[in-house]
């Protein structure tokens, strides 16, 4: 290689670096994608578990944790922390992931080719693994958000739940009644959720956070959006930008071609009113006239 | 201006297939007097012999279609007006486009004194009375205050005026909204978004309990035609314009510059003190959209000596739509119009 090297022009040399800089950047990319693909799986593999834990375990846990005394809490405290301690540790090595990741993609020597403009190649890289960590970031407020409103929803079907499992209310022969115990049922379930959900959209730290989540998923549009055009712009197809140029001209041209039809429209009523007016007078001058002439003869 | 006088607009009552009943737009015959690009005016044809001077413009909202007030014939608040004796015209904002995204409130005030200026031809009326409802209220209370010469009376139904109160959850989430990447990412606001916001003020109701309401009532035909034009008008609205939903999230929602005498349309402010005309406003109190506490402060910021509101139990669609507000509501209200139109 080195001997290849020394007998290339310099210019050629330049491209052979950035060539070799452009495919470890490549494999640096796919390799945090593999990596990043992976953890997202366990993620949610976890979270699907503990979902289908949560609503088998709901009936006897909710008994269980009615009918326990003070000395038994210790349980629940296990239980919880252990949980809470699970959550901090997914959230912390999704932290890492993207952190490494992006470390590893941007520890390269920065690939400015030597006329001082970027590849489109390159740049569409940056921009790719840029959306990508957006992306992820998107994907940890919804989640966040969908999380809370799932809370709501499993409070209020617990909190309706909880007295008729402590009857025994869904044991296999003591089951509803009746169309209109469901109805009961299904009202009290409703109006219990409408008032927990009403509660938690006026929360203000709530409702900052969905503003949140709504400029993340801008973000990640405004990037998405970005990388295709900088593709099709090499292609020659113009840019958003470009349109919304033209929009804006042809909209201040409409506004001018309105302000000009209301002064002509104006302009025409003002002269109708003063044809009128001076053919009104002229009538009623001949008319004078023709009296006096009358007169005179 | 292009006009296309006397096309009248479908009213067919059944489809073929034994489809929802009525016609796409409005029950009452009406024709396209005037266009402007997507904007159009409709006039309704008469129900009477018509006996009132004054013709009424009315002046729906930017979000959902303007038939919402002729949705059936026995739940049109337009007829009620006919029936009345009232000469009758309605505002179509259509659907915007990409190439009318900088349109901003301004625009919209010139619209409606263009068609304000072509009604008073035709009619031979110096003013015309004025109809808003929600958005569609905002933008009547601007044009009376800055053309008050030009309306007889102005009736102002549940329409967001001031913008400080947080009874409303939409109060509440747009301080969060940041309004210029919104605009600047999407151009104009898309309908799916504007209809996510709106059923998420109250999830629980629209997204379940409406659809187990409509399973339960599923055998009454009246029911489920009703219920599916409702439906069809929710979901067919168009997109907001870019401009304008910037200025309106930035100047009335989050700076409240309606109400300080702050908003300013080219050279002028709007001050709502100028407006002088016959003054009646109506709201819901079951509104969670606009609460009242949003419309009923024009009644003190208007000049106008002949001043009463109406208010009505239900939200703020069903006040609209709902058979107890045809029973009672729309007709003290198109009398309270027609004392003021003779």
């Amino acid at each position: 290689m080195c001997g290849v090297k020394e007998n290339l022009p310099k210019d050629d040399t330049e491209q052979v670096e950035r060539r070799q800089s452009q495919a470890e950047w490549n494999k640096a990319w796919v390799d945090s994608m593999r990596d990043f693909q992976a953890l997202w799986a366990e993620w949610f593999e976890n979270v699907i578990r503990a979902q289908s834990k949560f609503l088998r375990d709901s009936g006897a846990k909710s008994q269980k944790l009615m009918a326990r005394s003070e000395s038994s809490s210790n349980e629940a405290a296990t239980f919880t922390r252990s949980k809470e301690e699970r959550e901090r540790d997914d959230s912390n090595r999704m932290e890492n992931v993207i952190t490494q990741m992006l470390n590893r993609l941007f520890s390269f020597p920065p690939l400015t080719a030597v006329s001082g403009t970027t590849p489109v190649g390159v740049s569409l890289f940056e921009n790719l693994a840029k959306l990508q960590a957006e992306y992820a970031n998107l994907l940890i407020e919804l989640g966040t958000v969908t999380n809370e409103l799932l809370v709501v929803w499993y409070e209020a079907a617990v909190d309706v739940g909880a007295p008729l499992l402590a009857r025994g209310f869904m044991a296999k022969d003591k089951l509803l009644s009746s169309s209109a115990d469901a109805k009961e049922l299904y009202s009290e379930w409703m109006r219990n959720l409408e008032r927990r959900t009403d509660a938690l959209l006026r929360d203000g730290a709530f409702s900052a956070r969905l503003g949140s989540l709504l400029s993340r998923f801008l973000e990640v549009r405004r990037r998405t959006d970005e990388i295709v055009q900088e593709y099709m712009s090499s292609f020659g197809f113009p840019r958003r930008s470009e349109f919304d140029e033209l929009t804006r001209e042809l909209y201040l041209l409409r506004r001018e071609v309105r302000e000009l039809r209301r002064e002509q429209d104006q302009l025409t009523r003002t002269l109708s009113r003063s044809e009128l007016q001076s053919k009104s007078e002229l009538k009623h001058a001949k008319v004078e006239d023709q009296g006096h002439g009358d007169s005179m003869s | 201006m292009i006009t296309t006088p006397g096309r009248k607009t479908s009213t067919a009552a059944t489809t073929p297939t034994g489809g929802i009943e009525g016609p796409a737009e409005g029950a009452t015959n009406s024709e396209v007097v005037a266009t402007r690009g997507r904007v159009r005016l409709l006039h309704y044809m008469p129900t009477t012999n018509r006996s009132l001077r004054v013709p009424i413009l009315f002046v729906y909202a930017l979000i959902n279609r303007y038939y919402i007030l002729d949705i059936q014939p026995d739940r049109s608040v337009v007829r009620k007006y006919l029936d009345r004796g009232l000469d009758a015209y309605i505002i179509d904002w259509g659907y915007p486009r990409r190439v009318d995204r900088y349109e901003r409130i301004e625009d919209y005030i010139e619209y409606i004194d263009e068609f304000v200026d072509l009604i008073r031809e035709r009619s031979g009326s110096e003013s015309v009375n004025l109809h808003g409802y929600c958005i569609g209220g905002t933008f009547c209370a601007i044009y009376s205050a800055m053309y008050p010469e030009k309306v007889n009376s102005l009736v102002i139904q549940a329409a967001p005026i001031d913008f400080s109160t947080n009874a409303g959850v939409l109060n509440i989430w747009a301080k969060h909204i940041d309004a210029d990447k919104v605009v600047d990412t999407l151009g104009n606001v898309p309908a799916s978004f504007l209809n996510t916001s709106f059923l998420l003020v109250s999830p629980a109701r629209l997204l379940i309990d409406k659809y187990v309401n409509f399973y339960e009532n599923a055998a009454d035909e009246n029911y489920v035609q009703s219920f599916m034009r409702m439906e069809r008008w929710i979901f067919q609205s168009p997109d907001l314009t870019g401009e304008f939903y910037r200025e309106f999230i930035k100047d009335f929602y989050q700076k409240n510059k309606l109400v300080k005498n702050e908003f300013k349309m080219g050279a002028s402010t709007v001050d709502l003190q100028k407006i002088t005309s016959p003054l009646l406003v109506i709201v819901a109190n079951d509104d969670n959209l606009v609460t009242p506490d949003s419309t009923t402060p024009i009644l003190e910021l208007a000049s106008s000596k002949d001043r009463e509101l109406l208010r009505f139990g239900g939200g703020h669609i069903g006040m609209s739509v709902s058979p107890s507000a045809h029973k009672k509501l729309w007709s003290q209200a198109a009398e309270w119009v027609a004392t003021r139109s003779a």
